[in-house]
């Protein structure tokens, strides 16, 4: 919203310094000659107010209203800070295998919820409060920590699941080791056999010498089907 | 609504980068940026304004600001760069970057 009055009408920037020196314990007899003469204020009070300048008035006006305004957004700004942090702390705490990227975003997505969840608070000082609607700001919460929670457990399983896939490979790769060596043991001893020998000589084509020979060497183990 | 001034512009990057800094290393998006950034300037904005306006912290160098994408979709993350939060606290203009 715009503020009103003389004042009100400055640009940001010089209401900005004017509530920094208020702050600081500035007086009027300090402030007004000081912002009467600046340029751009000049110009505004030749331009709207017929070339008046800041009054003291003025100035007590703005010390009740645009300044306690002020104030209050720059208080708001260092609860904001707070929040953040305890954001990326709850983020970061509960979603150890995050990625930076993700654990910003949860944290944008908690520090949102806090933020209005603070809002409410402080209407609730002004007995401004909607029960529902702070209700429906702790479920979005709860959401949230939630949705980490999850995020975690699937980071989780998802590690495990890779775990998983990797001892499946050794597996196989020592079952691969050993059925080789069985295979040249398996030679050794069969290439020594005269039933072996002729069955691997005869004119039959490939497919019965494997079946006959599977049925020598395995007998009933061995299966056709 | 006008298009901004430059002036408002660079009005409007500075509020921008002033809700990312005080909400460092958290990430927002341009809605909910926009819906801050609305509060610090005195004139009105849309949220495309806002995405010109991270576009351009984004594209300094180094940036002030970057963005993340949503891993699950289509959304973008914004965040300020440790070198947005520096640049703010030296209030530095950036007035002539367009």
């Amino acid at each position: 919203m715009t503020p009103q009055g003389k004042i009100g009408r400055l640009p940001r920037a010089i209401r900005e310094e004017l509530c920094i020196r208020l702050d600081e314990g500035q007086l009027g007899p300090q402030i007004l000659p000081w912002l009467n003469a600046l340029p751009e204020v000049q110009a505004i009070m030749a331009r709207d107010f017929e070339g008046e300048p800041v009054s003291a008035a003025n100035l007590s006006n703005w010390r009740t209203g645009g300044f306690q305004e002020w104030a209050k957004r720059r208080a708001r700004v260092d609860r904001t800070r707070e929040l953040s942090v305890l954001a990326a702390k709850l983020a970061r705490a509960g979603g150890a295998t995050l990625s930076d990227g993700a654990a910003a975003i949860l944290s944008g997505q908690l520090l949102d919820a806090m933020e209005k969840l603070d809002d409410l608070a402080e209407n609730a000082d002004d007995g401004k409060t909607d029960p529902a609607a702070r209700a429906a700001l702790f479920g979005n919460l709860a959401k949230a920590v939630s949705a980490l929670r999850r995020g975690d457990h699937e980071a989780r399983s998802l590690e495990h699941d890779a775990e998983k896939i990797k001892l499946a490979g050794e597996t196989l790769e020592l079952a691969r080791q050993k059925f080789r060596r069985e295979t040249c043991e398996l030679f050794t001893k069969w290439a020594a056999d005269e039933r072996a020998r002729s069955i691997a000589e005869s004119p039959m084509d490939n497919a019965e010498k494997i079946e006959q020979l599977g049925q020598l060497m395995f007998g009933p183990d061995w299966r056709t089907d | 609504m006008n298009e901004l001034s430059p002036v408002q512009k660079n009005e409007l990057r500075l509020a921008v980068l002033r809700v990312l800094a005080v909400r460092h290393p958290s990430a927002l998006t341009a809605r909910q940026i926009a819906h801050r950034a609305a509060a610090e300037v005195d004139f009105a904005i849309r949220e495309t304004d806002v995405v010109s306006a991270l576009e351009l912290l984004r594209s300094l160098t180094p940036p002030d600001a970057e963005a993340i994408p949503d891993p699950l979709g289509a959304t973008l993350y914004w965040r300020a760069t440790g070198n947005g939060v520096i640049a703010l606290e030296r209030r530095h203009n950036l007035i002539g970057k367009d």
